[in-house]
């Protein structure tokens, strides 16, 4: 049953629909010998429709006070595109330009702006997906579930607006990337986007719940690194191979890691907005396969529709009224 | 109380009653009207010998003049007290009802002769009935409560009528809108078939000229009940008169089919419509 009643026992009130049948409110007139007025269709059919009207306006107004309402609803939808959900690294350094200078003026943009910027238009692109956004820095951050409605992927990426937090925390973050699966059909590609300008080291009990995780649920992994000028690249080669570690190196060993992980996975370097902006684009491309999703639709409160229909009955039959002739 | 103009009527064929009175009759006696000539022995009145007839009689006997006897008749008026009789408007039909009721004693009165009047809805009553006699008091006071009356019922009570109704030849006022089943009818009008009957159909106009030309309205039917809401417009209100046309010619043929022509009032009591209804056809 799709619809349901907050007030069931006011339905017994439905009883009152049987009132238009016995009586039209309309004031009868003596009349000699009905028999005599030959049969008329027109005036059959408007006292069948007198009483369907009164009918109807009290069966509206008792539906409307009995609080009528659409349950909510789960609707089977297919569309193009992905399960995406992205990962917003928020420390401190995204706040600064991608020269690594605090933004001085309306013409320098800061990393997590830009990414924000983005990101909002990506959003709009992606008509089918259905989105998550989950942040990290020192710990995870849950944003928004995996979810269709535009408006509150907006806000939730305005809401990165707010002045970042401390560290960078890649692993916790990821696993909480990936635990938006759970529970979600498979069906359609299932895209982290990493959004960071640095990464961290995991530790070795983090990457094997992470691998753990990931055979799980096979996802396609995007890393949008947002280089800062001057910081060690991806795929940098240290001069001196003892600082070729993990703690010196971050960001190559990231790298290394999401390779071996052994699911689709690409990394881009962005250097500038525009870097950001090609790296987004791809991925766009990139992602655009069959998806099979449920769509929730809320509870619909259908009372105010009962009273608008019964009104409108009601003005109708106010109408009919007006036209009655009475001269007794 | 209105005034009350009587009606002048008269008689077909001779009445039958000995008393005298103001009709031609079968008796003979005294009338100015010769009848025929019977023996002297038949009638031993030695005025009236006709010397002429008694010489050419070949059997050599005398002669007597006779001659025909008016005699007195009887008026009876039966009206269908029924609730579609019970339309107000400006000539309600119970007024009509009244006047002629009073019309019509005062037109037997004058002449002598007897007047009874017997209402009935979906029975007969005592209290809507005067057997034939002169009793001027009691019709005027009933023809006082027929005015104020407001009737209901059906008219299934007119089958009863005719055993009240003595079976001596009767002039007989059928007063009723009509408004019920032909057959009722047919059923009724050969029981009257001694008596000379009129049947005299009482409409009210303003049932059907008076119909508002737009609107809406319901009527209730003043027998049984039944509601019907319509939807009038000019189309619909020509249909209801010419229903109503077609119902009067269908009355018309009925009753001419049994050997009566009804007298229609359509717009309040007028005895000169009586009048001229008995001066146009011989009963």
């Amino acid at each position: 049953m799709l619809i349901n009643f907050d007030t069931p026992w006011l339905l017994s009130g439905l009883l009152l629909m049987t009132v238009p049948l016995l009586r039209t409110g309309i004031k009868p007139q003596g009349y000699p010998w009905l028999a005599i007025l030959p049969s008329d269709a027109l005036s059959t059919l408007l006292s069948v429709f007198i009483r369907l009207i009164g009918m109807a306006a009290i069966g509206l107004l008792i539906l409307g006070l009995s609080g009528l309402y659409l349950k909510e609803q789960r609707i089977e939808r297919i569309g193009q595109g992905a399960h995406i959900v992205l990962l917003l690294d928020r420390s401190n350094s995204m706040d600064t330009t991608f020269a690594g200078k605090a933004p001085m003026n309306d013409q320098e943009e800061s990393k997590s702006s830009a990414a924000r910027r983005l990101l909002t238009e990506f959003i709009d692109k992606r008509v089918h997906d259905l989105m998550g956004i989950a942040e990290f820095s020192t710990a995870p951050l849950f944003v928004m579930p995996l979810t269709e409605n535009k408006q509150a992927l907006h806000a939730a990426i305005a809401a990165t607006a707010t002045p970042a937090l401390a560290y960078t925390h890649v692993s916790k973050g990821l696993a909480m990337a990936l635990s938006f699966f759970d529970e979600q059909p498979t069906s359609g590609t299932r895209i982290v986007v990493l959004v960071s300008d640095g990464a961290a080291a995991i530790d070795s009990d983090s990457e094997q719940a992470l691998r753990t995780l990931i055979k799980e649920q096979p996802i396609h992994l995007y890393w949008v690194f947002l280089r800062t000028a001057n910081s060690p690249g991806i795929h940098e080669k240290p001069d001196n191979s003892r600082d070729d570690n993990a703690q010196a190196l971050p960001e190559k060993y990231l790298h290394l890691f999401f390779s071996s992980l052994n699911v689709p996975y690409h990394v881009y370097e962005a250097e500038s907005p525009e870097g950001l902006q090609s790296a987004i684009d791809d991925i766009d491309k990139l992602e655009n396969r069959p998806l099979h999703y449920f769509e929730r639709l809320p509870k619909q409160d259908l009372s105010g529709l009962c009273y608008q229909w019964a009104s409108l009955m009601i003005a109708l039959l106010l109408v009919l009224k007006l036209c009655e002739v009475n001269r007794s | 109380m209105f005034s009350t103009t009587p009606f002048i009527y008269r008689l077909g064929q001779p009445s039958t009653p000995i008393y005298p009175g103001a009709h031609p009759g079968r008796l003979t006696g005294a009338g100015q009207l010769f009848k025929t000539h019977v023996p002297l022995m038949a009638n031993p009145d030695t005025r009236r010998i006709d010397l002429r007839a008694s010489l050419l009689n070949p059997f050599q006997s005398y002669r007597v003049k006779v001659f025909q006897q008016h005699s007195q008749t009887t008026l009876y008026m039966i009206a269908d007290l029924s609730g579609s009789m019970g339309m107000q408007g400006q000539s309600s039909l119970m007024r009509v009802m009244s006047e002629f009721m009073l019309s019509a004693a005062l037109s037997a009165y004058q002449v002598g002769d007897r007047f009874g009047f017997i209402g009935c809805d979906a029975d007969v009553s005592g209290k809507w009935h005067i057997p034939a006699g002169h009793h001027w008091g009691i019709v005027q006071k009933m023809a006082g409560q027929l005015a104020e009356l407001t009737p209901v019922g059906s008219s299934s009570g007119l089958l009863k009528t005719p055993a009240l109704i003595a079976s001596q030849h009767a002039l007989i006022f059928l007063i009723s809108d009509f408004h019920f089943d032909l057959t009722l009818l047919k059923a009724l009008l050969p029981q009257l078939n001694r008596h000379t009957v009129v049947p005299v159909v009482l409409w009210n106009e303003t049932s059907y000229l008076d119909l508002p030309e737009w609107g809406i309205v319901k009527f209730k039917d003043k027998e049984n009940g039944a509601t019907r809401t319509l939807l009038m417009r000019p189309a619909y209100k020509k249909q209801i008169i010419e229903a109503y046309v077609q119902r009067k010619a269908d009355l018309q043929q009925c009753f001419r089919s049994l050997g009566t022509e009804p007298l229609f009032i359509n717009q309040g009591y007028q005895s000169e419509e009586v009048t001229r209804y008995f001066q146009a056809r011989a009963l």
